[in-house]
């Protein structure tokens, strides 16, 4: 997603107003002149100075502000993988306690290949194997404790 | 000092760090030879290994994949058009245009030999200069540490690709980033909203890996999938004539070394800085410049001993001021905190043999390049026709149970996320990655130093040139400030 200038600098300077404007309810350290509203408000006024910038190089182009046309809209295809991608890291790391590592690492490969459009029986392979030399790598070399879930009967 | 150098080598020569050495460098010359897999992406995977592994080889096995990484970019660069990282994309088209001519033999021999021999070089550069320079940095005071700061981070929006306007936005992102947590002088919670996990700050790990793997991943679901190039040719001998190049432009290799490793450690600058700069720099010294651009393998070697020895360059500053020189170092910083090898000019006092053992690392890489760089050269054909649709998912998991690994929790990978989608949309509109990564790294020190120093001035502004060093390093920021205004005002407006 691709925005013009003007528009990008609008964002940047009205983020900078809410940064420099929380960093100001900060306390001030007692007896000292410098506390730790300082440096956030600096940052604030930066962003401030910077969006307001952009913005004028937008306008001074005449850019009303806007999603920047031109750029390619992706596919359909394309956008679903994009959420999917999203969507699968979500779903890992919610049910990765409950369903263990072999099962949801599995299933978060299956459904990103799947997506990406490799033929089922392949990515089911690849996903099977992956997922084991992963695990054998993260919990059996390096001893990270990957959750069994509902596989523990069957941990070593 | 050669007692520290003898500590190393029997640190470094320890059969777990070797087999740690060899295993990262067959990740890291897959990793370089697929194109839109970067080398700070290879690093990025890597750290959550690392957190597993004792400091010596977890610092072995990011120097070894970068190096690996680095030269193998240029396999795809030379066969296919495609520069395998950024860092290759310099010279892409010259070696490419050697392949047609049908010499891919020697334009990929070139690379090999000539990336070791700029590593090398770097690394040697980075021997000496590191403890001189640490001898210096004792010295220094907040007010040192502040400009010197402050000049990295300018260096670092200056010398990124793209206007330096949207560089500046992107270095005060970093900043902020910092920012979250309680780690801050006045140790109060800012920007925690309320979330524990907020209170010790955002955590490197999964910020790094969303900004530089997931942030890949989603650019590439987004992308149209782009067939899969043959490779040309069977791969002949590649050591072959390599001798007579070396002996036709030795000034190549010492030029490029030289350039790569100033370069590299600049803040902000990397190896694909470095590789276009010496490519530019053969070209306007070299006795034949008209046949650049042809497959001439002038370009090529400089450029190639350029990228290589930037990485060792990124060192200096990231080992003796904890500064980074480029994004790899940033990351790396990261890690040498977290194993206990705080880097600063004491480093070089209290675990000499470590260093040394880091350097003596670098040194076997760059060897060890040779030969491994020859195999993957010969399978090449296999390497490159590996399917992207199914390699993506297989690094999505890597990060995501890398970040999940380190403290088994769903916000690291919910923060990651986060990341790679803010990474997604800053390079989707234009604003560079490194300058954010420099200023997440460095944006606590820059705090600390300046809260200090004004303390410490009591409302003086002399202080903080007073002591001569802070002056020079104050003085050469204004300058290149200055500078870059100049720049802007006497270029032509469009």
């Amino acid at each position: 997603m691709r925005f013009n200038d003007t528009l990008l600098g609008l964002l940047i300077l009205v983020f900078g107003a809410m940064v420099a404007g929380y960093a100001r309810t900060f306390p001030s350290m007692p007896g000292q002149s410098v506390g730790p509203s300082l440096f956030p408000t600096v940052i604030g006024i930066g962003f401030i100075f910077l969006g307001a910038a952009l913005s004028a190089s937008g306008l001074r182009r005449g850019e009303r502000p806007a999603i920047a046309a031109g750029a390619p809209v992706p596919s359909r295809r394309a956008r679903i993988g994009f959420l999917l991608v999203i969507v699968d890291l979500v779903f890992y790391a919610v049910a990765v306690d409950w369903l263990g590592f072999f099962l949801a690492g599995f299933l978060f490969l299956m459904v990103l290949m799947r997506a990406f459009g490799v033929p089922t029986l392949r990515a089911a392979a690849v996903s099977a194997g992956v997922t084991l030399a992963m695990h054998y790598g993260f919990y059996t070399l390096l001893r990270v404790p990957l959750p069994w879930g509902l596989l523990e009967p069957l941990a070593w | 000092m050669v007692e520290h150098l003898i500590a190393g080598v029997g640190l470094a020569l320890d059969p777990y760090v070797l087999g740690v050495v060899l295993a990262s460098a067959l990740f890291g010359l897959f990793v370089g030879a697929i194109p839109g897999l970067t080398a700070t992406m290879a690093v990025a995977l890597l750290v959550p290994v690392t957190f597993f592994l004792p400091p010596i080889p977890a610092v072995a096995c990011i120097v070894t994949a970068t190096a690996m990484t680095i030269f193998a970019g240029d396999i795809p660069g030379a066969l296919l058009r495609m520069p395998g990282t950024p860092a290759s994309a310099a010279y892409c088209d010259e070696a490419y245009a050697m392949t047609r001519r049908g010499d891919a033999e020697t334009a990929l021999g070139a690379s090999l030999v000539f990336s070791a021999i700029g590593g090398l070089l770097g690394t040697l550069v980075l021997m000496s200069a590191a403890p001189a320079l640490a001898n210096v940095a004792l010295e220094f005071s907040s007010f040192e540490y502040l400009w010197l700061v402050v000049l990295g981070l300018t260096c670092a929006a200056f010398v990124s690709p793209g206007r330096p306007l949207k560089s500046f936005v992107s270095l005060l992102l970093g900043l902020l980033v910092a920012t979250v947590g309680f780690e801050n002088p006045a140790a109060y919670p800012r920007f925690t909203f309320g979330f524990t996990a907020l209170m010790s700050g955002l955590q490197l790990i999964p910020v790094m890996i969303g900004m530089f793997a997931v942030s890949e991943v989603l650019r590439y679901a987004l992308a149209a999938d782009s067939p899969v190039q043959e490779v040309p040719q069977a791969i002949g001998r590649i050591f072959r004539g390599q001798w007579e190049v070396l002996r036709r432009y030795p000034l190549a290799a010492f030029r490029g070394g030289a350039i790569g490793t100033v370069v590299g450690a600049l803040p902000g600058a990397g190896a694909d800085i470095a590789a276009w700069i010496a490519y530019g720099v053969s070209k306007r010294f070299s006795k034949t410049p008209e046949r650049f651009g042809s497959g001439h393998v002038e370009g090529v070697a400089e450029a190639g001993a350029a990228n290589n020895a930037a990485l060792s360059g990124a060192w200096i500053p990231a080992l003796v001021f904890g500064i980074p020189g480029d994004s790899i170092t940033a990351i790396v910083i990261g890690v040498l905190y977290l194993k206990g090898m705080n880097p600063g000019p004491t480093i070089f006092i209290e675990n000499p043999q470590n260093i040394y053992a880091v350097f003596v690392i670098f040194l076997m890489a760059n060897v060890l390049l040779l030969p491994l760089g020859w195999v993957l050269i010969k399978a090449s054909k296999n390497v490159l026709h590996v399917p992207r649709n199914v390699l993506m998912p297989v690094i999505l998991l890597f990060c995501v149970v890398g970040a999940f690994a380190i403290n088994n929790s769903v916000f690291d990978v919910g923060v990651m996320l986060a990341f790679g989608l803010i990474a997604y949309l800053m390079e989707a509109n234009g604003f560079p990655i490194a300058p954010t990564i420099l200023g997440i790294v460095l944006g606590g020190m820059l705090e600390q130093n300046l809260v200090t120093s004004m303390i410490k001035a009591e409302g003086s502004l002399l202080a903080f040139v007073e002591r001569p060093i802070a002056a020079v390093l104050c003085g050469v920021t204004v300058l290149i400030w200055m500078s870059a205004a100049a720049g802007r005002r006497l270029r032509p407006q469009p």
